[in-house]
């Protein structure tokens, strides 16, 4: 029964889907699974990125506002390098890298300070939640932004070997984050930094660098959501994303990472993505009630937080 | 005390930024002048519009206008109106986050002599001089008899609808807009409606619809109660190759959803607009009329504006209307 303890959220996932499968119309049809890997991939990608922050003892609650700005972003550069002169075919690539480029810079810019000043990221990603929502908001001047061309569409919504490009990308986040923190150095040291810090400060770690690292990482991926996000819906907008802080976290406490940090797995985490994801998709496919999604929502993810817990107690 | 060049500095910065953006304010009040507080719910479109028909009647009326955003959140409305009622505004002019939980703050403002003027929303009690909105049952029943027409003259008759609404974000305006909807439709024997679900961001509406098709392949029609909603849905219905099959009514209007209208893509069919310039523009007129004593109207529902891929000239000519607005 080891395996069977280790595994326990799969079960309760595998569980779910055959409720599904005998309850809701067209549930088990590849069109529709590939529906759930679509609309989980975006929260999808962060949530990998938060799994490592988290694990280095950090939180960063400034993502969903990253990618409404991410999104802002691009679509205003695009508009102004096309004003400039610049075909579409150059100056959205363009835009897009510096989008990718100025978040990770404000990650990197939140470890900074942790690492100099030791303010909490709690804190300081809480400032910058409230910044960016507003510097999207200057920069589109409160209307969506709309310069891009048909073709960004493919980011968003466009399909490569017939699976939806973000669930691919979503895939690839999963494998790089899955090898980097189970098989790497640096993923060794981001536990080591998440569980004691000063343990792995004396055994040679060096732990500002490896927060730095792991907060540049998150909003980098929330900045690459955020690019995928305005392709999906073809605008900028500063009201995109809001409160998906909150859904990435609870999918990486449903796949029992621990938020005090030090422990976490990223395989769990994509559980937490997936049952989440499933969860919604089978609550609209049986056209359940709104007001009950969000009660069965929120008791459901304190039922899958408590068996973990009870699970680990078992464990120790 | 090793930390301290670097929190003169932090300290430093921090009043940069406070000195800025005192500058960046308004002067010292003027004298005279009426003083109107506009307040907004959130920063989206509807509310920069009226944001703009707001600054549009006080230029006109050579009224001072002071402005801020709630951000719906309670207690931030409750402490600007509390600022407002310190700084003697002589009307405060607002769209109320709730009509029983805002009545407090307004009521100290009422009797501390200034005057409220409610759009979009209200509060109970009878306590604004005037209620200024867009008549919501109306937006839904507009774009429910071009489905109509839509439904009788392309389908024969029947359909299988689906419905994205946002009433777990504002009950009130989603049911009011769905119920009208509903009720131009509502007799036609061959029309069932097999999902009715929430998505008023478009991210949502994208997941939802796409979800929805997923389930009910014969859906024939989907309407959707505003903004969010009907970009996800033309987008889901976009991305699943069903353009042509699967028509899209919508709620609200933005450049977006007018480049829609004009795609080729058939998708989105027609959408009913609220007219937020007009709303901010009658509520500074109506503040200035009751601070000068005159009578006003006390409740003004205005009708939406029907904008159909029927009629394109019309559509084109919005767009244009729209795009000199927000460039101003």
């Amino acid at each position: 029964m080891v395996w069977a303890r280790s595994s326990i959220l799969e079960l309760v996932l595998v569980a779910l889907c055959l409720v599904l499968a005998f309850q809701a119309e067209g549930f088990f049809t590849v069109g529709n699974l590939l529906n759930v890997l679509r609309n989980v991939s975006m929260q999808g990608i962060i949530a990998f990125g938060m799994t490592m922050v988290i694990i280095s003892g950090e939180i960063d609650l400034s993502v969903g506002s990253a990618v409404a700005f991410a999104g802002c972003v691009t679509a205003w550069l695009a508009q102004w390098l096309a004003a400039l002169g610049l075909s579409m075919v150059m100056a959205l690539p363009l835009a897009m890298c510096l989008a990718l480029l100025l978040g990770m810079s404000i990650g990197a810019l939140t470890g900074l300070i942790r690492v100099r000043f030791a303010v909490p990221s709690f804190i300081t990603t809480l400032a910058w939640m409230t910044v960016l929502t507003g510097a999207a908001q200057l920069i589109t001047g409160g209307f969506p932004l709309t310069p891009f061309p048909e073709w960004y569409n493919f980011f968003g919504g466009g399909y490569l070997f017939g699976v939806p490009f973000p669930a691919l990308v979503f895939l690839l986040v999963f494998l790089t984050t899955h090898v980097l923190m189970g098989y790497t150095s640096f993923g060794r040291s981001v536990y080591a930094v998440g569980g004691n810090p000063e343990a792995a400060r004396l055994s040679g770690i060096r732990v500002g660098r490896v927060k730095v690292v792991v907060m540049a990482s998150v909003a980098f991926l929330a900045a690459l959501a955020g690019i995928m996000q305005s392709a999906q819906i073809m605008s900028g907008s500063a009201t995109t994303a809001r409160g998906w802080e909150l859904n990435v976290i609870a999918s990486v406490i449903i796949g029992g990472t621990s938020l005090m940090g030090g422990e976490g797995k990223i395989r769990g985490t994509l559980m937490g993505v997936i049952f989440l994801g499933i969860l919604v998709n089978g609550m609209t496919l049986m056209n359940i009630n709104e007001y009950w999604q969000h009660v069965v929502r929120g008791a459901l993810i304190l039922a899958a937080v408590l068996i973990n817990r009870i699970n680990e107690r078992s464990r120790d | 005390m090793r930390l301290r060049p670097q929190f003169c500095f932090l300290i430093g910065i921090c009043l940069l930024l406070v000195l800025s953006a005192a500058a960046c304010g308004p002067a010292a009040d003027e004298d005279g002048r009426l003083k109107i507080a506009g307040m907004f719910m959130q920063e989206d479109q509807f509310f920069r519009l009226v944001r703009f028909g707001m600054q549009q009647a006080a230029e006109e009326e050579g009224a001072e206008l002071l402005m801020s955003t709630v951000d719906g959140k309670p207690e931030k409305e409750l402490q600007l109106v509390n600022t407002y009622i310190a700084r003697q505004v002589d009307a405060i002019v607002l769209s109320p986050l709730s009509a029983t939980a805002s009545v407090t703050a307004l009521r100290r403002a009422h009797d501390a002599g200034i005057h409220v003027i409610a759009y979009n929303s209200t509060v109970e009690g009878g306590l604004p001089a005037a209620f200024i909105e867009s008549d919501q049952s109306n937006l839904g029943s507009q774009t429910g008899e071009a489905a109509r027409t839509y439904i009788e003259e392309k389908l024969d008759g029947q359909a299988e609808i689906a419905i994205l609404a946002f009433k777990s974000a504002l009950t009130e305006q989603s049911e009011a807009r769905t119920n009208g909807f509903k009720s131009r439709i509502a007799d036609l024997p061959g029309v069932e409606i097999v999902a009715e679900q929430d998505a008023w961001l478009p991210e949502m509406g994208i997941r939802k619809a796409g979800d929805i098709l997923t389930a009910n392949p014969g859906i024939d029609l989907i309407w959707c109660a505003n903004e969010g909603g009907t970009v996800g849905a033309v987008m889901a219905v976009k991305s699943a190759g069903r353009g042509g099959e699967v028509a899209v009514f919508g709620t609200d209007v933005s450049d977006q959803m007018l480049g829609f209208l004009l795609a080729e893509d058939q998708i989105l069919q027609a959408v009913t607009g609220q007219k937020p310039f007009e709303i901010g523009y009658q509520a500074v007129k109506a503040a200035v009329a009751v601070i000068q004593g005159r009578e006003v109207e006390n409740h003004v529902s205005m009708p939406g504006v029907l904008l159909e891929r029927r009629d394109l000239e019309n559509v084109r000519a919005y767009r244009t209307r729209l795009r000199e607005l927000i460039a101003n």
